[in-house]
């Protein structure tokens, strides 16, 4: 397998706290991936380092897939991040993805108009392309931001807890997209908290707690051991947190 | 001494172009959650235009705008750099400033006005404000200036917009969110030194936040949403600045404030979707309605075992929502409507 993403060496740290440390990580073309561990491991950190909004300290992210015409990953956003009162429709939404392959002062072409409008309908969400974004359902609202990743054709889906707070139909729907995905050897990226859907969801988990505890297919990987190495549980089940400093 | 309708008319025009900036201005700002910002800078020019009056001993309003500007300027480095390295909360920092920086002004004002320098009249006036002293080519300045933030502002639209509602994404894009994020404060900056002269420093910040509310609340598309203020801010504080100058003889910031207010409560109340006067009325009509078909929703709901006696559907009988048959009652196809329609709107079902 190709990889799709090469992050080597990366350490992130904020004041003296390192949130990252020493990050070695291979993402192959074409998994579906979940990236678990607990509060404070530094998951949300990893996520910025990868779309290169955040720089580390030390180290690299390579994405060997990237070409120069496009933004190399798609993001879609945690849900309690946006605000919902905005007005902007979803149509408009969508079209921010759109946005990087235009320049700073951005006008949307035909093409574009014309992606806007097959994501919305890939996605099922057509019909409320008009519609202010606080008015729709908790799963539509993931759906919109689901299209607006889907025009970037991007090579790797980045996703910020997606599963949170959907109701059963669009989680299905999701599952459903990111086969659709993978069989077009698209990478997707999944930061998720539940260790309980794992196995259901990816067929990738890489485990982390500020280092990489484990990375590989699920069936190898999601072991009791390196689960309870992860999230640091004693014999008797308790949680206890050691202090980084 | 001057024909007093054209410089009027001149000034009208003036305010009329600062308002459309600050309504478009202030929808970004509001939208960014930073209503209180422009508020917090605008008090912070008071220091600097009394210091440019001590030190430079001059009248000229383009070297006491200079001023305000850098006080301003100072005052926003101040609030980032307050943000960033120490725990002190983004709203206490801009209360911090507004209230040290505005204080520091005020003291320093009073000092001038004791020494009893010979031309300091005019000061005071920077406070709340006097649109119809402006002079003609001020007002020139004034427009020209506006109109050039307006245009940059109305060709990066896109991408500020991208920024404001979703800065992580637009950065995911390969941008950098800081060309907007700069050109945003500068033009927050360049509007109120604009305007303090006109509206004041203790209100300018109305014309940036009272068109921008009473905007949302009559749309939710963002183009609309500036449109809709601009011209709400244009007409504002070009009504301000005449009665500030003619019938009333008040000053302009007041002014603007009192049409403003106005006709945010009118928004308020009465505004489509928004409005507590409409949402009480959609609200009243539900439930009367609610009440009034309740055994045809019995029905509805319980379509083969309904206890209903023939008095309370008999009325329904006439109207063609219900029909009785050998089995029972039955809802026709309009009652089904009917009872649809209620639950689309009570269950949000689509």
């Amino acid at each position: 397998m190709k990889p799709a993403i090469i992050v080597e060496d990366v350490s992130v740290a904020y004041l003296k706290k390192p949130v990252l440390w020493d990050i070695d990580l291979t993402i192959p073309q074409g998994v579906i991936l979940g990236i678990v561990g607990p509060n404070g491991a530094g998951k949300s950190t990893l996520l910025k380092t990868l779309l290169g909004i955040l720089k580390p300290i030390t180290g690299t992210v390579t994405l060997p897939l990237a070409t120069s015409q496009q933004a190399p990953l798609a993001y879609v956003p945690q849900k309690e991040s946006i605000d919902w009162d905005f007005p902007i429709t979803v149509y408009d939404v969508v079209m921010m993805g759109r946005y990087g392959h235009m320049g700073w002062f951005k006008r949307p072409q035909k093409i574009d108009h014309e992606k806007v409008e097959q994501a919305l309908q890939d996605v099922g969400m057509s019909s409320y392309a008009k519609i202010q974004i606080g008015s729709l359902s908790g799963g539509q609202q993931q759906r919109v931001f689901l299209a607006r990743a889907l025009v970037q054709e991007a090579e790797v889906y980045l996703f910020d807890e997606p599963f949170q707070g959907i109701d059963a139909k669009t989680e299905i729907a999701m599952m459903e997209l990111f086969k659709t995905l993978k069989a077009q050897g698209k990478t997707i990226v999944v930061v998720h908290h539940d260790l309980n859907t794992v196995p259901k969801y990816f067929d990738w988990v890489t485990l982390l707690n500020i280092r990489i505890i484990a990375s590989g297919p699920v069936a190898d990987v999601f072991t009791e051991d390196n689960i309870a190495k992860t999230y640091q549980i004693d014999a008797k089940g308790s949680f206890w947190r050691r202090d980084h400093v | 001494m001057f024909d007093l309708g054209y410089t009027l008319t001149l000034v009208m025009v003036g305010t009329f172009v600062l308002g459309l900036l600050g309504g478009f201005l202030g929808s970004i700002l509001v939208l960014r959650r930073q209503a209180l910002m422009g508020d917090a800078l605008a008090h912070a020019t008071l220091p600097g235009v009394m210091l440019a009056f001590m030190l430079l001993s001059t009248r000229s309003l383009n070297v006491l705008l200079l001023g305000a500007f850098l006080s301003a300027w100072v005052a926003y480095g101040l609030m980032q750099l307050i943000r960033r390295q120490t725990i002190i909360g983004w709203d206490a920092t801009m209360a911090l400033m507004l209230s040290g920086f505005f204080g520091f002004g005020q003291w320093l004002l009073s000092i001038i006005q004791r020494q009893g320098r010979a031309a300091q009249g005019g000061l005071s006036r920077f406070i709340f404000g006097q649109a119809a002293t402006m002079l003609q080519g001020d007002v020139i300045t004034l427009m020209v200036v506006s109109s050039l933030v307006l245009v940059i502002l109305l060709l990066a639209l896109n991408s500020i917009r991208s920024v404001v509602f979703d800065r992580t994404h637009f950065r995911s894009l390969g941008y950098s969110s800081k060309p907007i994020e700069w050109l945003l404060s500068t033009a927050t900056l360049i509007f109120i030194v604009l305007g303090i002269r006109l509206v004041g420093v203790v209100l300018i910040s109305a014309l940036l936040i009272g068109p921008a509310l009473i905007a949302r609340l009559w749309t939710s598309r963002f183009s609309m949403m500036l449109l809709l203020a601009s011209v709400v801010g244009g007409f504002s504080g070009a009504i301000g600045s005449y009665s500030s100058a003619t019938v009333l003889n008040v000053p302009t910031g007041p002014m603007i404030v009192l049409v403003l207010g106005f006709v945010l409560m009118l928004s308020l109340a009465f505004a489509p979707q928004e409005g507590a006067v409409t949402r009480w009325r959609h609200t009243h009509r539900l439930r009367r309605n609610i009440q009034y078909y309740q055994s045809l929703i019995h029905v509805y709901e319980n379509p083969r075992h309904s206890k209903r006696d023939v008095r309370s559907l008999e009325t329904f009988v006439a109207q063609g929502y219900v029909a009785q048959s050998p089995s029972g009652w039955s809802l026709t196809e309009r009652g089904k409507d009917q009872v649809e329609a209620m639950k689309r709107v009570i269950l949000d079902e689509s």
